[in-house]
Parts: C-alpha cells; sequence; structure tokens
C-alpha cells in the first residue's frame, strides 16, 4: 500500500478531519456513517472460499457493503440522507511501522464513490508479523471518528474485516508510530464505545474469528453483529443476508 | 371482521366490547411479522398485539420453512396468549381480579413455548451472533378490561418492547405502556428512533411490566404495534387518524377499513391494531361521543400540523408539549 494513494495518509497525519456534508432537510431520513476496518496483514492474503484470496474477498465485500445496506433499507422505507464511509486498515505496529495503520477521512458516497473504491482497491495485503493483529487500536480510531451530528435520525456502523486475533491494547506501544492517547485496556475500550457513540446509533458489525478479543467483544458490547470467520470467509449468502437485515431492521 | 354494533343497551355484566376493530396489515405480503390475539367474554377480554423484531430476529431457518425468527416469534406469543386465555377462564366465583393470574400463566407459556420452538443449535443460521441478535424476539403491548364496580373497568396494561396500548376517552389519548426502549419520551422515540432495551425472546424468562387502572365508561382501550404510530410525525397524528377515520365511518367495519387505509399508506412496516370500546350502545353514539374532542384536536393540533413543513421539528415539539400532559398521564406510573 502507498501511503498517498487515494485518500490514505498514516493515521498520525490525518487529523481524523472529514469532508463536509449536506444540509439535513426531511425528518425521515437517515444520516448514516460506516467505518470500515480491514485487516490488511499477511495472512489475508491466503486463499478462502471459491479459490479467492480473502483480502479480495473483503475488498468486494467493502465496495459491495454499503450498496445492498442502502438497497435494502430502501426497500424498507427507510431512506439516507446522507451517507459517508470512512477506512481503517490495520496491520502491527510493533511489525509494520508507518504501515501499521493507514486510516482515511470519510468519503461522501455517492458523489465520491471512484475515490471511495479506488481506495479500497489500493489495500494490498502483507506484513503483520506474529499471528494476532493491531484489530482493537484499528478500532479505537473507528470509534473516535468525527461522526456526522447533523440529521435526528443518525446510525453510526463500524464493520470489522480480519482473519485474526486481536493483541492487548498498548502490545504495541514500543513502536515509534504507537499514537499517544490509546486506551490503556479492553476496559477503557469499553468504555469508549459508550462514551463517544451514541447508544441509539451505534452498530459494530464483525467479520472475525471467534477468538481473543472479538468474541468478548461480541458478548459484551451493545448493538453488535458478529459472524465468527476469517474475515467472513465461508459467508453463505443466507448468512449475509441475516446480517444486511438485522442491519437494516435496526436502522 | 368487525361484528355488527350491538343494538340497544350495552351490557356492564359482561366484558364483550360494544364494538371492536383490528387491523394486520403487511409490508411484504405473506412475510408479515406481526400478529395479535383477541378475546372476549363474560369476565374479562383481552386484545393482545405482537410485533417479531425484524433486526434481532432475522435469521432464517428451513425449520420455520424459511420464515425468520420475528415471524414466528410474534405468532407463537399470540397463540400463548389466547392458550393463556382458554387456560384461565372461566375462573370460580371470588378468584378476584384475573389479570395478574393471566399475566403469569402467560408468561411462563410463553417461556415453554418459545424453549420447544427454539431452532436446533446445529443450524446454520445460528453462526450470527452478538448482542443485537435474539432467539425468537419480538414485543407485546396486551390490555386486559375486566367487570368493575357499577360502570366501570377495570384496565390492565402489560407489555414488554415498544409496541403501546392506549386508553382513548373524551379526553383524548393516552399512553398506558411505557416505551422499552433507550428514548423515554414517546414522542422524542419517533425521532430518535431508540434502540429497544427488552423483548421477549428465547434467551432470557419472560417478565412484563403491567399497570391497572380504574376506568369509568364510556372508552375505548387500543394495542399497536409501532407500524401503526412509528410513522407518523407526532402522536397527535395518531390520534386523529383513529378519531378521523371514525367520524367519516358509518359503522365499525367501515371504520377499520378507514383506519387501516390512512395507517397503511404511512407505514413502512407491519402495522397491527386492535381497539375495543364500551358504553357505546350504538355506533352513532360512539362517534357522537367523541366528535367535540375530534374538532379540537383539529382546532389545537391538526389543521396546523398540515401547513407545518416537514422538517419543521420545533414546532412540532411545541405542540407535543402542549399535548402531553393528556397523552402521558399514566406514563411515569407504570412499572
Amino acid at each position: 500500500m502507498q501511503n498517498n494513494y487515494g485518500n490514505y495518509v498514516p493515521d498520525n497525519q490525518s487529523g481524523l478531519a472529514q469532508n463536509g456534508y449536506q444540509q439535513y432537510t426531511g425528518m425521515d431520513a437517515y444520516t448514516v456513517d460506516m467505518v470500515f476496518c480491514i485487516d490488511a496483514t499477511g495472512s489475508m492474503e491466503a486463499t478462502g472460499a471459491g479459490q479467492k484470496k480473502i483480502i479480495n474477498m473483503v475488498k468486494e465485500g467493502a465496495i459491495s457493503f454499503y450498496d445492498d445496506l442502502t438497497r435494502i433499507m430502501e426497500s424498507k422505507d427507510k431512506h439516507i440522507r446522507q451517507l459517508r464511509i470512512r477506512i481503517v486498515a490495520f496491520r502491527d505496529y510493533l511489525a509494520d511501522g508507518d504501515q501499521a495503520m493507514l486510516v482515511t477521512d470519510f468519503f461522501m458516497l455517492p458523489q465520491q464513490t471512484e475515490e471511495f473504491v479506488a481506495c479500497i482497491n489500493s489495500i494490498n495485503a502483507g506484513g503483520g508479523g506474529d499471528i494476532p493483529e493491531d484489530g482493537l487500536e484499528a478500532l479505537a480510531y473507528a470509534i473516535r471518528s468525527d461522526w456526522a451530528q447533523e440529521g435526528i435520525k443518525k446510525r453510526q456502523v463500524i464493520v470489522v474485516w480480519t482473519d485474526a486475533p486481536t493483541h492487548p491494547l498498548q502490545f504495541g506501544a514500543r513502536a515509534r508510530n504507537y499514537p499517544a492517547g490509546m486506551p490503556r485496556d479492553l476496559s477503557e475500550l469499553t468504555d469508549w464505545w459508550s462514551e463517544y457513540m451514541d447508544d441509539n446509533y451505534k452498530r459494530l458489525v464483525l467479520f472475525a474469528p471467534d477468538e481473543q478479543h472479538w468474541s468478548d467483544i461480541s458478548e459484551n458490547w451493545s448493538n453488535v453483529v458478529h459472524f465468527p470467520s476469517k474475515a467472513g470467509n465461508g459467508l453463505a449468502e443466507q448468512s449475509y443476508a441475516t446480517i444486511m437485515n438485522a442491519l437494516a431492521n435496526s436502522i | 371482521m368487525a361484528p355488527a354494533m350491538k343494538d340497544g343497551m350495552t351490557n356492564p355484566a359482561t366484558c364483550v366490547p360494544d364494538c371492536e376493530i383490528h387491523l394486520c396489515g403487511e409490508a411484504i405480503a405473506g412475510r408479515g411479522e406481526d400478529s395479535y390475539c383477541f378475546c372476549y367474554g363474560e369476565e374479562a377480554a383481552l386484545l393482545a398485539v405482537f410485533d417479531g423484531c425484524g433486526g434481532a430476529g432475522a435469521r432464517r431457518h428451513p425449520y420455520y420453512s424459511n420464515m425468520s425468527e420475528a415471524y414466528m416469534a410474534s405468532r407463537l406469543c399470540a397463540g400463548a396468549a389466547y392458550d393463556t386465555y382458554q387456560e384461565l377462564f372461566p375462573i370460580p366465583q371470588g378468584g378476584g381480579r384475573a389479570a395478574d393470574p393471566f399475566i403469569r400463566r402467560w408468561e411462563l407459556n410463553c417461556e415453554d413455548i418459545l424453549r420447544t420452538y427454539r431452532p436446533p443449535r446445529d443450524d446454520a443460521a445460528f453462526a450470527i451472533k452478538g448482542s443485537m441478535v435474539r432467539t425468537l424476539p419480538c414485543t407485546a403491548a396486551a390490555v386486559m378490561i375486566e367487570n368493575g364496580a357499577m360502570e366501570e373497568r377495570t384496565v390492565t396494561a402489560f407489555w414488554l418492547g415498544d409496541s403501546r396500548s392506549y386508553l382513548l376517552t373524551k379526553d383524548g389519548l393516552a399512553q398506558l405502556t411505557v416505551d422499552d426502549t433507550s428514548v423515554y419520551d414517546p414522542m422524542e422515540n419517533l425521532y430518535k428512533d431508540g434502540v429497544l432495551k427488552r423483548m421477549l425472546c428465547a434467551d432470557s424468562t419472560v417478565q412484563v411490566h403491567s399497570a391497572t387502572i380504574t376506568v369509568r365508561e364510556p372508552f375505548a382501550v387500543l394495542a399497536a404495534t409501532d407500524g401503526c404510530f412509528g410513522y407518523l410525525s407526532t402522536p397527535m397524528e395518531f390520534e386523529g387518524a383513529i378519531l378521523g377515520t371514525l367520524m367519516s365511518a358509518k359503522c365499525a367495519a367501515d371504520w377499520e377499513t378507514q383506519l387501516s387505509d390512512i395507517l397503511g399508506k404511512a407505514a413502512g412496516d407491519d402495522y397491527t391494531l386492535c381497539l375495543a370500546a364500551y358504553g357505546f350502545p350504538t355506533f352513532s353514539k360512539l362517534k357522537k361521543h367523541f366528535s367535540d374532542r375530534y374538532d379540537r384536536l383539529q382546532k389545537q393540533y391538526l389543521n396546523k400540523l398540515k401547513k407545518l413543513p416537514i422538517d419543521d421539528r420545533d414546532a412540532r415539539m411545541q405542540m407535543w408539549n402542549t399535548y402531553k400532559d393528556g397523552y402521558m398521564q399514566y406514563y411515569r406510573g407504570a412499572n
């Protein structure tokens, strides 16, 4: 992955800035923000179901996710006033240095669809060091997104694709570029889930193995849908439809 | 279809309503996730609505002919309500108020039936988990009406989730249930779309909220799923829909049709409503009883609401602040 490809910048340069967004004008339409957290480590290069690389399946899933969700919401007479998506690609701070965490601003869709797709396609799987990755740091970045404040009906959806368990938070603290202000542990990150995200709006979708710490989050955090898997590999069409329905009906 | 209105006197010795309507519309034909139960007899009447939680209960199983758990849950709990009514009545003389034993027995029946119909654990759909996913989840709002002294009736509302039940008198509509959502205020809830905090499901014991009031006839009670009121911009418009269609209806069946049409046009979801009215010897007396209230509602709220821009939430909130004193008079008393 290149640091300057698409809208990517290393996390320490992004400043969590965001694009402007349209004025909200209707009362029954939703302002939806999504953050896609994608594991970009070498193990995602492995071949999954249908002889496709897992990373490629994730890219396809990420690109079609917003389209599928908006379509199913429209079919339920739930209209989206504004949709923005932000990407967090994560690896391992100790093993990957400046390539450990790459974040974008929010893309406004459909206006910035081309940039969004180019950005997704720029993700190359590599690095990662040991088996667990710094997925919790990615989740922390996602939680602290600059969520849209306007509109009455809002949704803040974080989607995680990974094939690996997570390191404990602060595992990579020795790394030169480990960000200041990260939660000390999972307990503090759990507090962030309540503190920085509105209980009415937030949703977390995990395509992640039932391993450390994804299983803890799945069991203990509110508003979570978890498909235990390697980044959604093996996700049957019906299960995918169930997840989309769970999200759309709760939106 | 609603039965024809009884002609002549009402019979306060029974709990057969003088007028009843029920409507059940589906957003997708054949896939509706609402259900209801309406029973009445000498000692008590029961109207109950159930809304399968489409988000939490989105898993589909071959075991249910590929229908969702939400679809199944509402039907199972409605069936449990019907069975409980049949089991409990008639009760021995001097048996006291029936609502409390009814609720306890219905809760147990729900637990039994939900456990019995729980899908097999090896079903592939069970791979999906998380706190947003529940087994056989639905909401419930029910009202039991019993005979009281003189022309009084005891009305017990019991519920779990965000379906609602109401009392309708010449003073207006009053919500008898308290929404089990993260947003307390019923009007705010329409805008903020609060997260459902509690529901009936097979993952936990069933324990509903309940509240009892004594009401002097004439009155109506109703139970409704959120498809009925959740797509209107204010609770005043829900009362307006009920009374407006009553005023233009020729008979109970016509009222039912008109109300179903108007709610169905607004709803982006399944919608189910059961209503029972007491103390009205004829349909025309029912209409006459509520005509002054409808006039006031129109002048004070509905005519102004029609002229408001769709995004003028502040003006709606101002009107709500006036309206809510009556509407929420029972809201804080519920447990």
